[in-house]
């Protein structure tokens, strides 16, 4: 893929799902895993969310789904930093730059998957326009 | 007396290594634990075998004790010299006799360190490893083996006694014996096909002979690792479900840690973000603020290989915590960044311990219990730091692929305060009790657990020790008052 694409784009979430939903390791550890995810940044108006079956990405779209079981929200410079490998997923959960909402002991027991997650989050660099 | 034998041992190591003044002895009367002290008449630092074996020669025609010595730091009162006279010192005998890369061992002096070893695995046998114990770089690393302690490994290769291949010692009349492969051939690699004489110094506590040279193995470093961390706000949830399948799954090569508290671990573990973590999660600690953090090793030749381990412990703590409910929580360190470096400290070892250290004394109650016993051990544990208004540290791991384990309880106190040292005289006692009535040994034994544990023993066991150490010492000259027996 040449051109990049753009921080919080549509597009930019459907290749974010691809990658999940052609990453073995991920499917592997998100097996059970069936929930909804809100991916937010408020402060640049970037929000978007899917359905996870299994850890595969469905029913990706724009927006705030209301009903999502859980949602994960930071500044947009928060999540620039974190795709770009410069701030650590969990270290800025511990400081509460990211904030996860939704029940967490859920998460926990597929923390391995979430870990795998952010990495796809973090592989999402090099395609990524950061100039939004 | 005393100007007597510093003629004497002056003659054999020379002015520089011999000391009688009340400052140096002082440093050699007592150690970090609750064990009274008591003052050796003179000190000696031999640099070779022949002048081991000269102090000895001449102590034993003058019927002097000698209590060996390296480093003190094994938690036990095991250096103290209860007999008093001689204190020997073996700090400067820290050769490597022998390097032996493709029959994969090491021929060490006493004084050869742990310090030592790491530099030399690092820079000089960078393909090997070996298992170190929790302990700080000045600590023996032939000592240790000798004593039978536990190391990072011992999981998958046992007791660091079990990585012995052989020893040569200077016995109580001045003889040197060699046991092992090394007693026949020039190759110092193992101790059998023959009468395992290690037997009768290994676990003696230096009480039947002093060990100048001892061969260790190296292990085969496996060329990818990875570390994770298994939390756990219950230790039935470790104990019932998870650890027995863990040992037998082969996935680790090195399993341990322990119930652990703040205090104990500040600067060892990053507790208050593992503690932040399992509030978030909403779960509760069953022993408030205890959380039982087990660290683990995958090994493998591959990454492939590895990755595979890592994807049957996901499944196997799955699996748990769905089928059983418990609460497990499985970490990666190097997946999260900052407390995941913090979470990797007690994996780079030797180590110093400061948190334990910082009110100046610490004890402890180690054991080897059987596996299935550990759980009731920790809890009945617990209920004793209880009634002495103590918070505990109870460390755990499987050794020999979960063949038997280590039950510890770690004790720090203000070693200025007489009362407060009292007290855990009298728990220590409680809780080594407790473990004799499970079923479990205490390891390195202190001189005031010998006398329970030989009250316990089978007489014939008893008997053959006692034949033992009066055919090789007849003269009880090495490290007396230690076993129980003499």
């Amino acid at each position: 893929m040449s051109e990049k694409l753009k921080l919080g784009s549509i597009e930019w979430a459907k290749e974010f799902a691809n990658r999940c939903n052609t990453n073995e390791d991920f499917l592997e550890y998100a097996e059970g895993l069936n929930t909804s995810f809100n991916l937010n940044a408020p402060d640049a108006g970037i929000s978007f969310h899917w359905r996870s079956n299994n850890g595969r990405a469905e029913d990706l779209d724009e927006g705030l789904n209301e009903d999502a079981e859980f949602t994960l929200e930071g500044t947009k410079d928060v999540w620039i930093r974190v795709i770009k490998g410069e701030l650590n997923f969990m270290d800025a959960v511990q400081k509460k730059l990211i904030i996860v909402k939704g029940p967490l002991p859920k998460l926990m027991k597929y923390l391995p998957a979430t870990t795998e997650m952010i990495k796809i989050i973090e592989s999402m660099s090099d395609i990524t326009d950061f100039n939004i | 007396m005393v100007v007597l034998v510093l003629k004497d041992l002056v003659d054999i190591v020379g002015e520089d290594f011999v000391s009688e003044r009340p400052e140096e002895l002082y440093l050699y009367s007592k150690d970090m634990t609750e064990n009274f002290p008591e003052t050796p008449d003179i000190v000696v630092m031999p640099e070779t075998t022949e002048e081991v074996q000269k102090i000895v020669l001449f102590a034993n025609k003058n019927k002097i004790p000698i209590t060996p010595y390296v480093a003190g730091s094994n938690v036990g009162g095991l250096a103290i010299p209860y007999g008093k006279g001689i204190l020997m010192d073996l700090k400067r005998m820290k050769k490597v006799i022998e390097i032996n890369k493709k029959d994969m061992y090491i021929v060490i002096e006493p004084g050869f360190t742990f310090g030592h070893l790491r530099k030399l695995l690092d820079e000089e046998l960078i393909e090997f490893q070996y298992s170190f114990p929790f302990a700080p770089p000045f600590s023996s690393v032939l000592v240790n083996a000798i004593l039978q302690g536990l190391g990072n490994l011992s999981h998958k290769y046992g007791s660091m006694s079990e990585s012995l291949n052989g020893i040569e010692v200077v016995l109580p009349n001045g003889k040197i014996a060699r046991a092992g492969t090394c007693a026949i051939s020039p190759y110092w690699y193992s101790r059998t096909p023959l009468p395992d004489l290690l037997g009768l110094f290994v676990g003696w506590q230096g009480t039947t002979g002093i060990a100048t040279k001892g061969s260790i193995c190296l292990w085969p470093k496996p060329p990818i690792i990875t570390h994770c961390v298994v939390f756990a706000t219950d230790p039935a949830d470790v104990y019932n479900r998870f650890i027995f399948k863990l040992c037998r799954s082969g996935i680790c090569q090195e399993i341990g840690g322990g119930l652990l508290n703040m205090f104990m671990s500040k600067g060892l573990l990053p507790m208050e973000e593992l503690k932040n973590l399992i509030e978030m999660m909403g779960f509760v600690p069953r022993f408030e603020g205890l959380y039982f953090v087990n660290l683990l090793t995958l090994y493998g030749n591959t990454e492939e290989e590895v990755k595979a381990k890592y994807k049957f412990l996901v499944k196997m703590v799955n699996e748990i915590n769905d089928q059983d409910g418990a609460q497990l929580v499985l970490l990666k360190p190097e997946d999260y960044g900052e407390m995941g470096q913090k979470m990797m400290t007690p994996m780079d070892l030797p180590i110093q311990i400061p948190g334990l250290l910082n009110r100046g004394g610490l004890t402890w109650v180690g054991s080897y219990v059987p596996l299935s016993k550990w759980l009731e051990g920790c809890i009945k544990g617990i209920e004793i730091h209880k009634k002495y208004d103590k918070i505990p540290g109870v460390l755990h791991r499987p050794m020999k692929s979960g063949h038997y384990g280590v039950l510890r309880f770690l004790i720090p106190f203000d070693k200025s305060n007489e009362k407060e040292i009292e007290e855990i005289r009298a728990m220590v006692k409680e809780l080594a009790e407790m473990i004799l009535d499970i079923g479990g040994v205490i390891y390195k034994m202190p001189p005031w657990v010998a006398p329970k544990i030989m009250e316990r023993a089978d007489p014939g066991f008893v008997s053959l020790l006692k034949k033992i150490k009066k055919t090789l010492d007849p003269n009880g000259i090495l490290n007396p008052h230690h076993l129980g027996f003499d």
